[in-house]
């Protein structure tokens, strides 16, 4: 029986691990990663094929030292629609590690999602037969770095990769006077629903500055930045009810060259939930094991005085073992050749015989 | 092959119709025992099927648990919900797991007796409650709605405790199994 449960146990856990650790379908969720996770988060990179999607890439912005330029990639195929799920990393090598734009001194100011991730997901909605997604980096060392763009999707059970050509920019000193966001500016990525959002910009060289705004799909609004300290600008966006977001970049003017920003995206969004994985896992193995514990002790409790009377009765034992009553002497007397303990066992049968005898 | 969703699919009905078919089952056995449904013969059916279906839907449970974990979106726990099947799940595994190793190691006696009885067909029946209750909050997060949400349940309220008070949980639980289930093993050699 033990045998049975233990290769019962076993199997169980290898058939739950083996669904555990298999690729994600769901995807793993944003963040920063190398491309080597790309084939680690499949299961195993040698299962990967060739997706057939095409990825076109596109700079916007002068790549100067500290200021921020914007990458954008355009996925399309058909192969995309199998699962709608789709994995996009923002790579400066194609060796699978130390690959993220961060290992090449750029920093991430900006994901289309909202975040400052070089792996986003996105999701092809039905009837289309692209997806678009950005970033808005910046170079913090006078370097040149080759960026590519690489996906991951599922289809047919099959995980797919794909790779784009590499984007080659090299980072340019800054001319003098140009008018320039600040070498710390930061942009704000994120905002709560349902309220109007004041977004600060903080430049040099900078006399005036108009924004430009658009949700995408729309056209673009143009509004006039207030100065609201030295070489600092705000702007207010609108407030959006429902989760949305509205790209804006800015067009800086000042004594030396203008400049315009890349597109920024700012996301209006619900807090995300977030949990510490490792106190859930716990919590519910401690609940499992602890209920467990409960319940057998109590009934341990509650039966075992039962059983402890069970394992010293004995009663029907002794009253097995027991002689049945003495039968009555004929007589008076034992008959010839019996003893009183064969009288006491086998009397009853001798007077039913004599008694069979005399009738 | 297939996905981890279709096969959450899979093993989430076999749980779920395992653990209602069990959970009526012990309803009906503590009904019958207290002479509001007089019929002999089903005592014994519905002690039988009740133990049984028990018994596959534990089976069936960490499948489900861990295709669910893999075919949610994102990370495992996305939203409050996910973490609340989790919890939900794994009470009503341990409950389920309790009354199935009490009825094997004790036999008939739990059955006998007025109150070890009563832990049994309250044990079998919680454990059915918990995995419907799992079932609502799973149909809450892929549809939006659910048979259960008449009962307004709060399944975006996470009771998270410290990883320090969860550890001694977890340690006093081990303990208390361990010392269980080394009795109950022990008594079947006496």
């Amino acid at each position: 029986m033990f045998r049975r449960i233990r290769i019962l146990f076993v199997v169980t856990i290898l058939l739950s691990l083996s669904s555990f650790t298999q690729a994600n379908p769901g995807g793993v969720g944003d963040g920063v990663f190398d491309m080597q996770c790309g084939g680690a988060c499949h299961g195993d990179s040698s299962l990967n094929q060739t997706s057939s999607a095409s990825i076109s890439v596109q700079v916007e912005g002068s790549p100067y030292l500290d200021q921020p330029i914007s990458i954008s990639a355009v996925i399309s195929g058909a192969q995309l629609s199998y699962s709608g799920d789709l994995g996009i990393f923002l790579l400066t090598d194609i060796t699978g590690h130390s690959d993220t734009p961060a290992d090449a001194q750029w920093d991430i100011l900006s994901d289309s999602n909202g975040g400052t991730n070089n792996y986003v997901e996105g999701k092809l909605l039905t009837g289309q037969d692209n997806f678009s997604t950005s970033w808005t980096i910046k170079p913090t060392t006078l370097t040149t770095t080759t960026f590519y763009i690489s996906i991951h999707h599922g289809g047919d059970d099959i995980p797919y990769f794909g790779i784009s050509q590499g984007l080659e920019i090299e980072v340019l000193p800054i001319p003098d006077n140009l008018a320039r966001l600040s070498s710390d500016f930061t942009p704000q990525t994120t905002r709560p629903l349902g309220e109007a959002t004041t977004v600060s910009i903080e430049t040099e060289d900078v006399s005036s500055v108009k924004v430009e705004w658009k949700v995408e799909g729309s056209s673009i609004n143009t509004i006039i930045a207030n100065s609201s300290s030295e070489g600092v600008w705000e702007f207010i966006a609108p407030a959006s009810n429902q989760p949305s977001s509205i790209q804006w970049r800015a067009i800086l003017e000042g004594e030396g060259p203008s400049q315009t920003t890349p597109w920024f995206t700012l996301v209006a969004q619900e807090p995300p939930f977030e949990v510490d994985e490792t106190a859930v896992y716990i919590q519910s193995f401690a609940l499992f094991i602890f209920v467990l514990g409960f319940i057998l002790s109590i009934q341990l409790k509650f039966s075992k005085s039962k059983t402890e009377e069970k394992q010293w009765e004995q009663t029907e034992e002794v009253l097995q073992d027991s002689p049945p009553t003495t039968p009555p002497l004929p007589d008076g007397q034992l008959p010839p050749g019996w003893t009183m303990e064969q009288w006491q066992w086998y009397g009853h049968e001798y007077l039913e015989e004599l008694k069979e005898g005399v009738q | 092959m297939i996905s981890s969703s279709t096969f959450h699919v899979i093993s989430t009905e076999l749980v779920v119709g395992s653990f209602a078919m069990s959970g009526l089952c012990f309803l009906l056995y503590a009904l019958c025992r207290y002479d509001l449904i007089k019929n002999k013969n089903l005592i014994s059916i519905t002690d039988n099927v009740a133990h049984f279906a028990l018994m596959f839907g534990i089976i069936a449970t960490p499948f489900a648990i861990f295709s669910g974990i893999s075919a949610s979106p994102g990370s495992g726990f996305s939203t409050p919900i996910l973490v609340n099947k989790m919890f939900l799940s794994m009470t009503g595994l341990g409950l389920g797991l309790a009354a199935l190793i009490s009825r094997w190691k004790m036999c008939d006696s739990i059955l006998t007796e007025r109150k070890p009885m009563l832990i049994q067909t309250f044990s079998g029946m919680g454990a059915s409650g918990l995995m419907l209750l799992t079932a609502s909050a799973g149909g809450s997060f892929a549809r939006g709605e659910s048979l259960l949400d008449i009962f307004s349940l709060p399944y975006d309220m996470v009771i998270l405790m410290p990883i320090a008070i969860s550890v001694i949980l977890l340690i006093s639980g081990l303990a208390t199994t361990a010392s269980a289930l080394w009795k109950l093993l022990g008594r079947s050699t006496v």
